[in-house]
């Protein structure tokens, strides 16, 4: 019997230890499941973001052909603990890339199409010269070789003058009278037959002229241009004979939302607290080319509604249950021409070759000016005071109506985009003394300064989101790949061009560079783009700041918010200038389409 | 065996199962509370797969729309998306698309749905579906006020559970880009 019991204390360790085994084992199991579920999750979304890599790397590739074999049909490469494989085939002229990231025995495949945009943009520079509602200002001597149209005054010194017409447009409230600024939905106009027209009534606050109108619109596809009435209310309903007739360029329209300005061929006058109409007429609808404009479906506006038609001439509208995105700007504000010489002396007022080179003046009031034709301005005597006017006098003449800006937001919006998708150049962008390099498309966050004697080619769009600083003799071209279209350099910065810069397009007729600024500075001291020396085949934008000119300086085209023309500086209007189309590339960027992007 | 011997193993015997069964009482309770930890994890990660894999294929953040007859708003614990179809052989249909959206079930706060409307020949399956229960709070935050210009969308789950008296809960958070945007 001892000899049996002596064993039992043994037997209860080992069933204890058995019991704690089986606890503690379990445990661990478990444990170990967990971290075996958390690996495999981080794997696979490790794979992913490797595949995405992949799809990275053939895009890179596709802009940087210099950079990678040529013919780049794909390639596998390793990624820190994993690696991609790509593989390229052509459809068309685009390319679908089918990537697969490995990590361990993990993959994740995904497949997406990478298409080729060269986006193209129309802006028409009509005008030598073309102002907004900041005006001109034209100092001793300087001179435009063209026709300038302004949105605000014009003065001018001893000795100034314009070769061609010149109109001042009645100035524009500085805010919108009426607006619904909010869009909690979208709404297609265009696209099927029963809205091809849309409408939206409004009561303007006070009885003046109405000069433009703005709409938050994007389009898809290339739609028509539409077409803009201002009519009076009939029934609850838009009238059918406008009072003012305006174009919606669709060039001016994005296909991301934005805001496009419309002017119209007259400027009626709209009475106080009256129901008027804004009526947008596509004329013909296509699913795959028409508009969206932004909608507050809470009908937030309290002094209109939207509406929606087929054909706005026969009537039917029915309700498109909110209001849509506009604004309505008024005018009343008195513009003039002061001390401007018109047109050049000796000029036959009738000869047809004097079409484009006349020497007419349309404004508001016309004062202490040498008119070389005709003068149309509002009231004798007082509008037409202290001028001179080789022809006829025409008082009781309309404003002229306010000439929209050339480019929209959305358009520079877009040019910011493709931008984006070249080079990330973190910091400042520096092109060192008499150094040159290729750049573009690129996205640069802080300034760009291209030294003395330094050259510089555009192989795409830049947006540079700092200042930029063109140094003494610095050459600013296109590549010959742009062919007849031109380039753009973007900045939200100022603008600053010294002495005998170079600006060369492509080679090509009618390929210039666009150096445009959205810098609002409108400082004498300090202006959004200085200019201070020759500077042609370049088109300068300031869309809401000024450019000032420096004495004896010549340029192609001016466009900004304000100019300012100091002594003796001058802008020689080429006629390629109206039909100017800008390209972001030489062969466009490669970039992955939209709603092609899918894992396998 | 000696009366003594008797009463001195009975009182090791009653310790012994005392411990074994405080151990065993212990080790059930932890069991419970991970096995709870373990479905709302799957709960978590089901529905954040399912929400990241959804989002990252749209197109588009929709205003609002109508899905099977009920209209749904894209506000900060609903999201309502547009997503390119894809055909029988899994390729994308050029301009058609299945709108869905993630809800949470206004009758019972704890479930997160789904519901579904298939575009012409899309092989996604129309209709409503749970993706996870235990919900306890779902935001959606936005790269941008306007729904059709979103890129990018936080998400944060909260899944919670009461486990012998205790709240247990897992909470994730993820940015998803709209990579057809």
């Amino acid at each position: 019997m001892q000899r049996h019991q002596s064993g039992q204390t043994m037997v209860m360790i080992i069933i204890f230890l058995g019991i704690f085994l089986i606890f503690g084992s379990s445990l661990i199991a478990y444990t170990d499941s967990a971290r075996r579920a958390v690996q495999t999750r981080y794997s696979h979304e490790r794979a992913l973001q490797i595949a995405e890599a992949g799809i990275s790397q053939a895009i890179w590739c596709l802009n940087n052909s210099s950079e990678c074999d040529p013919g780049y049909a794909g390639e596998t490469k390793s990624v820190g603990d994993g690696s991609f494989t790509t593989t390229l085939s052509t459809v068309g002229t685009d390319y679908i890339v089918t990537s697969t990231g490995t990590v361990g025995p993990y993959t994740k495949t995904l497949r997406a199409t990478i298409s080729q945009t060269v986006t193209s943009s129309e802006a028409s520079f009509f005008y030598g010269v073309q102002v907004g509602a900041g005006g001109l200002v034209m100092q001793n001597n300087s001179f435009v070789d063209g026709n300038i149209y302004s949105n605000g005054s014009i003065d001018a010194g001893n000795g100034a003058y314009v070769t061609g017409d010149v109109y001042v447009a009645g100035g524009t409230a500085l805010t919108a009278d009426q607006q619904q600024l909010t869009q909690s939905t979208e709404f297609n106009f265009g696209d099927i037959s029963s809205r091809e027209d849309i409408a939206q009534s409004f009561k303007p606050s006070v009885t003046e002229v109405i000069n433009y109108a703005s709409f938050y619109l994007k389009k898809v596809g290339s739609p028509a241009n539409i077409l803009v009435y201002v009519t009076e209310d009939n029934g609850g309903e838009p009238s059918t004979t406008p009072l003012a007739t305006g174009t919606l360029n669709a060039s001016s329209v994005t296909s991301s939302f934005g805001w496009v300005d419309v002017s119209f061929n007259s400027n009626p006058e709209l009475t106080a607290n009256q129901t008027y109409w804004l009526v947008l007429d596509v004329n013909k609808d296509q699913s795959s080319k028409y508009y969206i404009i932004g909608k507050n479906t809470a009908a937030g506006y309290g002094n209109g509604v939207g509406l929606y038609d087929n054909d706005w001439n026969s009537g039917g509208w029915s309700s498109a249950s909110g209001d849509f995105t506009f604004q309505t700007w008024m005018g009343g504000i008195v513009t003039y021409i002061n001390g401007l010489t018109v047109g050049v002396t000796g000029h036959n007022c009738t000869d047809a070759h004097y079409a484009t080179h006349h020497g007419d003046a349309h404004a508001h009031q016309v004062l202490n000016s040498t008119v070389e034709c005709d003068a149309f301005y509002a009231t004798d005597p007082g509008d037409i005071s202290g001028s001179t006017v080789g022809r006829n006098k025409i008082p009781d003449s309309e404003d002229p109506a306010p000439e929209a800006m050339p480019i929209s937001d959305g358009q520079i919006t877009d040019w910011q985009a493709a931008a984006s998708k070249g080079d990330s150049i973190a910091g400042d962008y520096n092109l060192t003394l008499r150094q040159s390099d290729s750049l573009g498309p690129a996205r640069i966050t802080g300034n760009m300064t291209v030294s003395n004697g330094s050259s510089l080619t555009l192989t795409g769009t830049i947006w540079v989101e700092g200042d930029i600083l063109f140094e003494n003799n610095a050459t600013i071209s296109l590549d010959p790949g742009y062919g007849s279209t031109s380039g753009i350099i973007v900045t939200d910065g100022q603008i600053i061009v010294r002495n005998n810069v170079i600006f060369n397009g492509s080679g090509a007729d009618g390929s210039y560079i666009l150096a445009l600024t959205t810098n609002n500075s409108v400082s004498d001291s300090s202006p959004a783009i200085d200019i201070n020396n020759n500077a042609e085949t370049v088109i300068f934008y300031a869309s809401n700041g000024m450019i000032k000119v420096a004495n004896n300086a010549v340029l192609k085209e001016a466009t900004g918010y304000k100019l300012e023309l100091s002594n003796g500086a001058s802008v020689s209007y080429e006629s390629g200038l109206a039909n100017a189309n800008f390209a972001n590339g030489p062969g466009g960027i490669w970039a992955t389409e939209e709603s092609t992007w899918q894992e396998l | 065996m000696s009366i003594q011997e008797v009463l001195v193993s009975v009182t090791v015997i009653v310790i012994i199962i005392a411990i074994v069964g405080a151990t065993y009482i212990t080790y059930t309770n932890v069991i419970r509370i991970q096995l709870a930890y373990n479905d709302l994890t799957i709960n978590l990660n089901t529905a954040q797969d399912h929400l990241v894999e959804s989002i990252r294929n749209a197109n588009q953040i929709v205003p609002s729309y109508t899905i099977n007859g009920t209209e749904y708003t894209t506000d900060f614990d609903t999201i309502v998306i547009r997503i390119p179809s894809i055909d029988g052989s899994n390729t994308i249909i050029n301009n058609v698309y299945d709108y869905q959206v993630f809800f949470r079930d206004p009758g019972d706060a704890t479930l997160l749905r789904t519901d579904l409307v298939a575009g012409a020949g899309s092989t996604r399956t129309s209709g409503v579906s749970t993706i996870a229960t235990d919900l306890s709070g779902l935001v959606f935050n936005y790269n941008s006020t306007t729904p059709t210009d979103v890129t990018k969308v936080e998400m944060i789950i909260d899944t919670q559970r009461t486990v012998s008296a205790q709240t247990l809960e897992r909470v994730g958070q993820t940015t998803i880009n709209l990579r057809n945007h």
